[in-house]
């Protein structure tokens, strides 16, 4: 419980330092850049519109003080503003539109690549010195260096322009309106594949590189060692005592590769033009809408930060020695 | 006696990118059933090679390993790996170094002994499982309530008992334990050293004692061996190890002069000077000649003397054929060379 | 049992035993090849930026050719769809994405070693703080902020981004770092001369840096490998300088002029798949810096019946 607890500080500690980033930087930059922008859409605002953007970025007079609580203010509330692209939507609501389509090809294209490269690491490093363990790592290692985006223009190239296997961008055909018929769930996995595959592809590397050299160093345990004495059976020594405990630190640097699999999914979003939040974030920052590269910034940096607390969470559980608690 | 483990030239090199590095040089010895054999030797002898390599437990790609191990009729080095994992806990057992983390972390006590229980008797049912658990950690003083705890919550001595309590699960007739209590308080030490000898007595236990404190195995076994630099040079009785009547080999004299006693007048303590040898630079005859007091010019030349039989010095000054104590019956171990 | 009358100072006491670098990196490159084609193709790529004037007669800005051209005798690589030659793009381009990924990843590893040793070093408030905006800047997603950043930042060029990226990713190697630090400074060697009273400095100089070398090593080899990387997401966004001619920015043009859709591979290809080659053959680097850190990992290729000498039948 300890532990929950203070994953849980750190969370709101963390979530806390993100909405304050985000207010902090229009304001660090030499000149404020809101300025230009407000110079560029204000006759197409309210006025009201006009006094909310200024106080939003600090073009006013208001001491700087001020100016952070009522930005917290709204946030909590989830005021995020007026989108300057799509004026008047309000932030939230754009933002409630796209991230659905984010979360479902990152959250289901990360599972299955987190599964398939814990898997294929255990597998190598287990059979050590083997046939796949001679490809596999430096494969991974290759397929870990290519950017996101440029793996997703090939495939694109190759498979969608070339081939025409697959549709070249969107979510769904554009001809379509979206329902829950099994004729438009159909379209929209045959569009998220391409992308899927692209982040799979991309980011399997670094789980299996990563969880081979935990083994790798988790097999030379002695407890393995007992195990193996004790004539415990290969699938018994290999999943519970070796991989069981080789996966704890690979949890441990899940955060970081959270994000990176989140800046690889906005690219791939970019490249395939995928609605997700990623493809909005580009737009925005093209078009200078400020407030909804902000909302923007915010849910997915509070996305990644909840995630990580219920990975957190998650491997509390799988290690007894965060429980605490001392039997005599 | 009849003979519970033998070893006959077991030899050990450990791959190195410079070559080969011998660590047992033909070993040759023999525990008989029903007692308690002592293996003494410095950090760097070989004594945790040989108890790897007793259980032959060792890499094949780490190390090379020749000669012939023998437990019960046994040929352990011929068996087929299945048949090996079966004699594994079944007729021998190995008791490690517990504080050297030989529980699994993420596991339970209780799941400990199911799995040690299930990988060799897949039938068997958890209510008899539980009985057995509860029994064993008994026989260590230590509450059955254990089982539920995990590694991290016991202290160095619990989890050392546990380790043990482990090593009696399929009552095998041979226990190796290799420095069982060198990371342990002398008190937790003293107390698990009389639990293993009573264990040792009711289940008619032969034991290898592995430790680096000669002291502390002098007051536990019945005969004890003295390694150093990867060879056998002795095998003695406890009792002519106290006296300081019977010759010994130059080592082992050196050993006993080092070991502090609480009883008798003050005497001067002496270590043995210099230090243990390079192992890829050893001699060809004896490997102590550089620190032995009493050396010859042959000690350095001349390699020892083969010596088999329930007690024996290998020595050109002190021993050339074994000198056994009158006291002591043997049986049946006229090994060939 | 020996008993040894040579009173204990600490410079008596055995610091960890360092075989000389090369010794042990020869070993390991005996048995593991593959840090040597990581630095084959490394060596490669620097050499094609050194060498661009030579390698290539036009310059990259330089228009008027055919566009849209397929490689061919004239343009190894074949040109764009504004007419420049891709080849010569590629060479001197290729000069300011390495100098930006390594200008960054250097500027990365000397924030994070001291944003990571310092403060580990010197205990107390200063490490918890320091721990606590580490694990913050780790968490928070890096793309999502370095656009945000160069958006805010309007004219940005290959310096700016270089500073940007260095800024923003020195969180996990501080990490890493920190608990090296940690765990060296409870070490016997260090706790002995700092109770013989060693100046503090002398002994993170002296003793603790240079057991860390190559974790500091691995570290930089890391950064670049994802400061390339971000910067060329970054150019490809468009948020870079698009008059500046870099691997990033040439994908952002190819993006733009429909590269794709009118089949012109060899100008997205070559710039992704050097990308892609360079992270290759740092991790491959890294493989064999891994190895000098970790003895552990090395590979250890002997094998079985190998015949030894002194070893009876």
């Amino acid at each position: 419980m300890q532990f929950v607890r203070q994953r849980l500080a750190f969370l709101l500690l963390s979530l806390w330092a993100a909405a304050t980033i985000n207010f902090v930087l229009p304001r660090l930059m030499p000149g404020n850049p809101a300025i230009l922008m407000i110079g560029r859409f204000k006759g197409q605002l309210s006025a009201r519109a006009l006094k909310a953007l200024e106080l939003q970025f600090g073009v006013t007079h208001k001491p700087l003080w001020d100016q952070y609580l009522i930005y917290l203010n709204n946030l909590i509330h989830g005021r995020l503003g007026l989108s300057l692209t799509y004026y008047p939507v309000p932030v939230s609501r754009i933002i409630a539109e796209s991230l659905p389509w984010t979360l479902g090809l990152v959250g289901v294209a990360t599972l299955i690549s987190v599964a398939v490269g814990l898997i294929l690491g255990i597998y190598t490093a287990w059979h050590r010195g083997g046939n796949w363990d001679a490809i596999l790592p430096t494969m991974a290692t290759f397929t870990a260096a290519l950017p996101y985006f440029w793996l997703g223009l090939l495939m694109l190239f190759l498979l969608g322009y070339l081939w025409h296997w697959f549709p070249l961008a969107h979510a769904y055909s554009t001809s379509l309106t979206p329902s829950f018929s099994w004729s438009f769930i159909r379209n929209m996995l045959y569009h998220a594949l391409l992308p899927a595959m692209t982040i799979v592809i991309s980011s399997m590397g670094g789980w299996l590189l990563g969880m081979r050299n935990n083994m790798i160093q988790t097999l030379g345990e002695d407890y393995v060692l007992f195990g193996r004495a004790r004539g415990l059976s290969q699938r018994r020594l290999m999943i519970h005592y070796a991989a069981r405990n080789a996966i704890l630190p690979s949890m441990t640097g899940f955060a970081m590769a959270i994000g990176f699999v989140v800046g690889g999914a906005l690219l791939t979003e970019v490249v395939f033009s995928y609605p997700g939040v990623g493809y909005q974030l580009l737009a925005a920052v093209q078009n200078e809408d400020y407030p909804l590269m902000q909302g923007l910034f915010l849910i997915i940096a509070f996305s990644v930060l909840i995630t990580n607390f219920l990975v957190e969470i998650l491997y509390a559980r799988l290690d007894p020695r965060t429980r605490g608690g001392v039997h005599k | 006696m009849k003979p519970a483990l033998s070893t006959e030239h077991l030899t050990v090199s450990y791959y190195t990118p410079q070559g080969p590095v011998p660590a047992l040089r033909g070993v040759s010895f023999t525990l008989f059933e029903n007692e308690i054999l002592g293996l003494v030797g410095e950090s760097g002898s070989g004594k945790s090679t040989l108890a790897l390599a007793v259980m032959r437990l060792m890499e094949p790609d780490r190390a090379e390993v020749s000669g012939q191990v023998t437990v019960g009729s046994k040929n352990l080095y011929d068996l087929s790996a299945r048949d090996l994992q079966r004699l594994w806990w079944e007729d021998i057992a190995m008791v490690f170094q517990s504080s050297m983390n030989a529980l699994n972390p993420v596991l339970s006590i209780g799941d400990h002994f199911t799995d040690t229980f299930l990988a060799h008797r897949p039938m068997m049912r958890m209510t008899e499982i539980r009985q057995k658990t509860a029994s064993l950690l008994q026989q260590v003083q230590l509450s059955p309530k254990l089982v539920r705890s995990y590694p991290h919550e016991l202290s160095g001595g619990m989890k050392q008992r546990v380790v043990i309590a482990l090593s009696l699960a399929l009552d095998p007739k041979v226990l190796i334990m290799d420095e069982p209590t060198t990371a342990l308080d002398v008190v937790v030490q003293h107390s698990i050293l009389a639990e293993v000898a009573a264990i040792q007595r009711e289940r008619h236990l032969a034991v290898l004692f592995i430790s680096h404190d000669f002291s502390l195995v002098s007051g536990l076994a019945h005969r004890i061996a003295i390694m150093y630099a990867g060879e056998l040079v002795e095998i003695t009785e406890r009792d002519m190890a106290i006296g300081n009547s019977t010759p010994h080999h130059p080592y082992t004299e050196g050993l006993i002069q080092a070991t502090p006693r609480i009883t008798g007048g003050r005497v001067r303590i002496q270590g043995i000077p210099g230090e243990p040898p390079d192992m890829t630079r050893l001699p060809a005859g004896c490997p102590f000649w550089e620190r032995c007091p009493k050396r010859l010019d042959r000690c350095q030349t001349v390699p020892l003397p083969q010596q088999t039989g329930h007690t024996f010095i290998r020595c050109h000054l002190t021993g050339t054929s074994s000198l056994s104590s009158s006291s002591s019956s043997k049986e049946g171990m006229a090994h060939g060379e | 049992m020996s008993a040894s009358h040579v009173p204990i100072s600490p410079r008596s006491l055995p610091t960890p035993r360092r075989l000389p670098v090369w010794h042990t990196i020869r070993s390991i490159l005996q048995r593991d090849k593959r840090p040597l084609f990581g630095v084959a193709i490394l060596a490669v790529f620097v050499l094609m930026a050194i060498l661009a004037p030579v390698l290539t007669p036009y310059s990259p800005s330089q228009t008027g050719f055919q566009t849209m051209a397929a490689p061919s005798a004239r343009h190894w690589l074949g040109t764009t769809a504004s007419g420049q030659d891709v080849l010569s793009q590629f060479l001197y381009g290729s000069r300011i994405s390495l100098g930006v990924g390594f200008t960054a990843g250097f500027i990365a590893t000397l924030l994070a070693v001291i944003m990571g040793m310092f403060p580990a070093y010197l205990g107390g408030h200063t490490d918890t703080i320091m721990a606590t905006v580490t694990n913050i800047m780790l968490v928070i997603p890096g793309l999502p902020l370095l656009i945000v950043i160069t958006a805010y930042v309007h004219q940005t060029g290959p310096a700016t981004i270089a500073l940007v990226i260095g800024l923003t990713g020195w969180a996990w190697g501080a990490r890493v770092l920190r608990s090296q630090t940690l765990t060296l400074s409870h070490r016997d060697f260090v706790v002995a001369a700092r109770l013989a009273g060693e100046n503090r400095w002398r002994i993170l100089l002296a003793e603790i840096l240079p057991n860390m070398l190559s974790l500091v090593v691995a570290n930089v080899v890391f950064a670049t490998i994802g400061a390339i990387l971000a910067e060329a997401s970054l150019e490809f966004l468009g948020l870079g300088n698009p008059n500046i001619i870099t691997w990033g920015t040439m994908l952002y043009w190819a993006d733009a002029g429909e590269a794709l859709l009118g089949g012109a591979w060899w100008w997205i290809v070559p710039p992704g798949l050097a990308i892609a080659l360079v992270g290759l053959s740092l991790a491959l680097i890294n493989f064999g810096i891994d190895q000098i850190a970790n003895p552990r990992l090395r590979v250890n290729r002997i094998r079985k019946n190998r015949a030894g000498r002194g070893s009876h039948p």
